[in-house]
This record gives structure tokens, sequence and C-alpha cells, in this order.
């Protein structure tokens, strides 16, 4: 039996009960087992993390798979240290289950002359959070990758119709030799469904730029009657074709209002171009444009603001009572005006209602089967919200 | 019109059924017309025929049409300021393209999809009267 002086007895002691007292007041969970595997030092911020039921004292003595048998990776590193002498290990995002939540921990050991010292840390708000961030760039990889794709694919679908209707004006002005009424006839009616076809396109990249969300909104202030009036202005041949007579009524006078002149324009044209072409020949298109108050009820709705309101009245054939709830969804065209305009994309009134309410704005409708509808637009007063975007929509020239 | 007084455009577009639209078109408006079908064939032309003004595409194999007008107007006196109507189907929304498309001063950016061919006539004409 060797004699320890008492001094080195006591140092030993002192220092066994600073490190115990060090082990007990560490913010971290921390264990230290000896080579056989048995726990010799542990402290209850590792049974709290652990979120078992046991006493810090009962532990000293035991087989550590006691507090670690449901963390497997655990047990499996442990082994591979004792038994063949792995010096130490870093497992990062351990997911365990405390009170049927999931918990994320970071655990580090290292192996001593002695045994194991293994430190046990609960990561779950910076796991969630750093998930959340892949999850984020993800997301973003994914949108990028879908514009882009969307983007490409509207120059490549764009490429053919071009060729076609350069090569139609051509044909149809008579520079390659004249054609006759009915090759002109013919050509006509291909020119019509090759620029129908950029038409479509233009309204499919905006869709898809709607729903991935990227299109920014930059207001502007804008006299609303000049920026009708010049919206209508594209509709003049049309009009002028059919003979429709067009009434305008303006408040006399309107103050400036912050919108997004070229998203607005693909609203206000999208209802005027089914103005035009939903009336027959000698029919009637009304444009008014007011300043109304919150609270008035305007076309059987109250206003939730106050708004300038545009309203667009037409004779046309109007809308089937039993299809007004499908009027703004996606590739809907009504029953009776299928046969009479087979160029509808059935996406105008859809991106339009988008957009409007994109913007805080309201877009609605009254209508009767062949009597005609009228539409109505609420711009917000204190005008349209600043919003960040990466892609435009695009606005088509009419005509 | 004598070749010598007729106005000297290069076409440079690598679809065929435009360039040969353009070509026949310009041509019949009294134009001494160029062709080149990607952006190294157009370059080596515009150096060395010096064309009054530039239809360049942007979408090409071999050099896209904005390396075709950097390069040119980096080149010498008449690079920098020879007009360039750059004609693109894609939409003039791309903010990476818009940005190197400004640094270059092009006269025009079109997008030949919403365009009409007399269109782009009376663009070069109004171009070119500018210049003179």
């Amino acid at each position: 039996m060797v004699n320890i002086p008492t001094e080195t007895e006591k140092m030993l002691y002192e220092t066994k009960e600073f490190l115990l007292s060090v082990i007990g007041e560490s913010p971290v969970g921390t264990l230290g087992i000896n080579l056989e595997g048995k726990i010799i030092v542990v402290n209850h911020q590792l049974i709290e993390i652990l979120g078992k039921n046991l006493d810090v004292d009962e532990l000293i003595g035991q087989d550590v798979k006691k507090i670690i048998e449901d963390i497997p990776e655990l047990v499996k590193v442990i082994n591979t240290c004792l038994k063949r002498g792995r010096k130490s290990f870093d497992l990062h995002s351990v997911e365990i289950r405390k009170k049927k939540e999931k918990t994320f921990l970071s655990i580090r050991g290292r192996l001593i002359t002695v045994g194991m010292l293994i430190v046990v840390e609960n990561i779950t708000a910076e796991a969630a959070a750093a998930a959340a961030e892949q999850a984020l760039e993800k997301q973003k990889k994914i949108d990028k990758a879908k514009t882009e794709f969307v983007s490409l694919a509207s120059h490549q679908l764009r490429t053919p119709p071009t060729s076609i209707n350069w090569l139609l004006e051509m044909l149809l002005s008579g520079e390659v030799g004249q054609l006759n009424e009915k090759q002109k006839e013919y050509a006509q009616e291909a020119y019509k469904n090759s620029t129908r076809m950029v038409t479509l396109i233009n309204t499919l990249l905006n869709v898809s730029r709607m729903e991935l969300g990227i299109f920014p909104v930059d207001p502007e202030p804008t006299e609303m009657i000049a920026f009708t009036k010049d919206v209508l202005e594209e509709f003049e041949l049309q009009i002028k074709r059919k003979e429709l007579q067009v009434e305008e009524q303006y408040a006399p006078k309107l103050p400036l209002i912050m919108v997004d002149p070229k998203l607005l324009r693909i609203v206000v044209q999208n209802i005027i171009s089914n103005a035009v072409k939903y009336t027959p020949e000698k029919g009637t298109i009304t444009i008014k444009i007011f300043l109304k108050q919150e609270d008035e009820v305007i076309g059987n709705r109250k206003l939730k603001t106050n708004s300038i309101v545009i309203i667009i009245t037409d004779t046309g054939y109007g809308i089937p009572r039993n299809q007004s709830d499908k009027i703004f969804t996606k590739l809907f065209r009504a029953d009776n005006i299928k046969d009479k305009d087979t160029g509808g994309t059935g996406l105008g009134l859809y991106l339009a209602k988008s957009i409007m309410d994109h913007v805080q704005g309201d877009l609605w409708f009254e209508s009767e089967l062949n009597r005609g509808t009228t539409f109505y637009l609420a711009i917000p007063s204190k005008g349209m919200e600043k919003k960040e975007g990466t892609k435009e929509l695009v606005v088509e020239a009419v005509g | 019109m004598k070749e010598s007084t007729k106005k000297k455009i290069l076409i440079i577009e690598d679809e065929v059924s435009q360039r040969k639209a353009l070509v026949d078109k310009f041509i019949r408006e009294g134009f001494s017309v160029l062709e080149a079908r990607d952006g190294e064939e157009g370059l080596r032309v515009a150096l060395k025929e010096q064309p009054n003004i530039i239809l360049l595409d942007i979408i090409m194999p071999k050099m896209d049409g904005m390396t075709v007008m950097k390069k040119l107007r980096q080149e010498n006196e008449w690079g920098k300021k020879v007009p360039i109507i750059l004609l693109t189907n894609l939409s003039s929304d791309d903010d990476k393209t818009m940005n190197r498309i400004k640094e270059d001063s092009p006269a025009y950016y079109l997008v030949k999809a919403n365009l009409k061919i007399g269109d782009l006539v009376e663009k070069v004409k109004e171009q070119l009267a500018r210049e003179t």
C-alpha cells in the first residue's frame, strides 16, 4: 500500500471538487465515462437536454447506454472510440424525440487516458434556422430555374411566329408578287393566327410571372383620365370597324394617384378589349371614372376605402349567370362567346384580377345575358405600394 | 439607285427565315445589304465593310450580339459610333441583359415578335436620317 502524503490528498480532493463544480455549473450537457463505458460523472444539464427522468447521483457507475440507448449513432461512435481507439468524434444535428417534439443535438467526444469526455448541446433553434435558410435557398434556386426556363421558353416560342409574320407581311404587301383574293384571304388568316400565337405566348409569360410572384410594382403619379383615354385610343381602329359608340363620363378633376402604369395598362386593356370584342356592331361602350368614398356601394359592392373607380359598361353578349363565378379563373371562356371569338386565351381576366389583387385594388362585375356587362376597377386613393420583383410583365401592343 | 449612293446595312441574324425576310425587304427598300449568320462572321464583315447601320440579333451561335456590340464599340472610331439596332425575342426586362445593353449604347432594342417588318424599316430610315 502506497503512503500518499496528506497535502497531495488535499490537493486531489480540492481539484476533484473544483472539476465537479465546473461540470455541475456548465451550460452544456457533460458526461464522463471510463474505458469500460461506465458513467463516472454526469451533470443534470445532460439529463435535461436528453429529456430523461433520471437521478444524476444514481447514474454514477451505471453503463452509459442507460442514458443514450435511444441515440444509436452515439452508442456506435462511443464503441468505436473505446474499442478501436478512435480519438474523437463530432456529431452534428443528431435528432431525438423529446416529449414528442424533435430536438437537435450537437455531440462531441474525446478519448482521454482514463475514458471519454462527452459534451452535448441543444441546437434545435440553430438547426431550425439553418433548415429554414436551406429551404429558402432551395426555393430561390427553384424559382430562379423556373423563371429562366420561362424566359428561355418564351424566347424560343416567339422565334417561329416572328419568321412567319415577317414573311406573311412581305406576301400581303404585294412586294413579292400580287396575290389573288383567295390567296390574300388565306394569308391574312394565317397572319392573324400567327399574331395571336405571339399574344398567347406573352400572356402565358405574364401568367407564369404572376404565379411565381416575381413581378415588381413601380408606382408613379398618374392622371387616370388621361391614362384611360390613352389605352382606349389603342382600340380606335377596332371600334371604328364595328361602328361602336363610345361614351365617356369623367369626374371634372381627379387627383394624381400613385399607380404602376404598366400593370394597370394590362388590366384596363383587357377589360376594354373584352368590351370591344363581345359587343355586337353598332353597340355602345361607356367609360366612367370617379373618386368614390369608403363604404359607398358601387355595383353591389361596398368600397373598403376611398378609391378611384373606373367603370366600363358594354351592351354586349353578357355573361351567363351560372358561369359568373368562373369568370376570373384561368383558361375559362363563357359558353356564349366561344363561337363568337375563337381567338381568346381565357387568361386575360385571370391576369387582370390577379394584378388588381396584387396591388390591393379590386375588380368585379355585373352582367345580364344579351344585355351587357359592367366591369368595376377600384384603385385605393392612397395608391399602389411599391414592391420589389425580378421580372416585369409584358405589355402587349394592341392592333 | 447607284450602288455607291445606297446606304449599306449589315444584318447579323442566325435564324434563316428571319434573315431571308430582312435581306429581301431591305434590298427592295433600296439598301445595299450585307448579311452574316453568326456573331463571329458578323463582327468580321462589320469591321471590313463598315456599314452605315447594323441590325444585330442577340442570341446567336459562336458569338452573341452583346459581345459583338461590345467589341465593335471598343474597336475604333467608326465602331464607337455606328448605329446598332438590337433585335431579339428576349423580353426587355432581363436586368442583367438590359444593363449590358445600356453600356454599349444601341440605337434601339426591339422585340422581334412584336415588330412589323415595315416598322423596322421605318426605324432604320429614322436612325439614318438622324446620322446625316
